[in-house]
């Protein structure tokens, strides 16, 4: 009985250790070509907005389709930083006064991009508004659990140089 | 010995072969990639940087450019790259720079002048990294020769020129398992007067 308990075992491992360590380098040269592939789509992006100043529905949907395909799930967050000046409501002032103005920080989300864009709307930017997107996979196959892979991923943001009418 | 004992003792012998294998493509691949991925970052950092760099005139009419601007521009476009909220990780981030300042070139420099600024350069460069602790065998001279370009027969051909920004960055590896592959990233950009 040892024996063939013995030979149960020895042949489970050796089944994943034949079959499992190639797909392993498979997936590993995958994911590297992945990561240049979203690296070189989030800096098409960022840059292509950058220039022009605007995103239209067509290019978030771009930008959306062509990172979705993957074994994994695929997160996508877009900050928007611009600084605003916003008028102070503070006592003391009366109506003929000049008001003052404080600048602030405002950080917008892809949501707010997507209720601008959803409605066939262009969502524009200023010049001198910083845009980012960052891209990461998870779930993505690892051969041991315990090790999380998070190497799947790209950061890429810029100013944005031009602003349209 | 059986050979089912045999066959076990090899699997176990070979995942533990395997394992260290694993992580170290891992993480060379990280290293490579991450350094494809700062080059891009740093590169539209120092690029935009120099976007609405402040031009003043000094009191005999020579351009001046406001350097404090600049600065507060980098870091936060630092801040805004990384998601850097306390001092202390903007700290560390600053630490990995083995060089990042804003140089103002009148002119066209000649070659003993640029000769000279690159030796100057690369003693700071070299205290820089001993303050570090690099332990690595790093050409400096090598290293320099990208950062501050001084002959047109040399891969780059322009010369700095005018008002320049430049960085290096080093991110510290010492947290790393596996040494052997150097990170450097050099960028910049400079400011072109046209009419």
């Amino acid at each position: 009985m040892d024996d063939i308990f013995g030979k149960v075992v020895s042949l489970f491992l050796a089944v994943c250790v034949m079959f499992g360590m190639p797909f392993i380098y498979m997936t590993e040269r995958a994911k590297s070509a992945r990561q240049v592939y979203i690296l070189s789509e989030v800096t098409c992006f960022v840059d292509n907005v950058c220039n022009i100043g605007f995103i239209d529905r067509d290019m978030m949907q771009k930008l959306y389709m062509n990172l979705s395909f993957s074994d994994g799930i695929t997160m996508i967050d877009i900050l928007h930083e611009s600084d605003e000046f916003v008028a102070e409501d503070g006592d003391g002032y009366t109506d003929g006064e000049v008001k003052a103005y404080s600048r602030v920080n405002t950080f917008r989300d892809e949501y707010d991009i997507w209720d601008v864009v959803e409605n066939d709307e262009k969502y524009r930017f200023l010049k001198g508004d910083y845009l980012k997107v960052t891209v990461r996979e998870e779930n993505t196959f690892s051969m041991f659990p315990f090790i999380e892979d998070n190497t799947v991923s790209a950061v890429y943001g810029g100013c944005v140089k031009y602003e349209t009418d | 010995m059986k050979l089912t004992d045999l066959s076990i003792l090899f699997v176990a012998v070979f995942i533990c072969m395997i394992l260290p294998l694993e992580l170290r493509i891992k993480d060379d691949r990280e290293k490579f990639y991450t350094k494809i991925q700062y080059n891009r970052v740093w590169d539209r950092v120092s690029g935009d940087v120099t976007e609405d760099v402040v031009i003043t005139e000094d009191s005999e009419g020579e351009p001046v450019v406001d350097r404090e601007v600049v600065h507060d521009k980098f870091e936060k476009l630092i801040r805004l790259t990384f998601d850097i909220d306390d001092e202390v990780s903007l700290s560390k981030v600053y630490d990995a720079f083995l060089q990042h300042e804003f140089y103002d070139f009148d002119r066209e420099l000649s070659y003993d002048e640029s000769e000279d600024i690159r030796i100057l350069m690369e003693d700071e460069i070299n205290m820089a990294q001993h303050e570090k602790r690099i332990k690595n065998y790093r050409c400096d001279a090598e290293f320099y020769r990208e950062t501050f370009p001084y002959s047109k027969g040399e891969s780059r051909y322009q010369n700095v020129f005018g008002p320049t920004f430049l960085t290096v960055f080093d991110p510290d590896d010492d947290n790393m398992p596996w040494t052997g592959f150097d990170r450097v990233v050099i960028s910049g950009s400079r400011i072109e007067k046209t009419k």
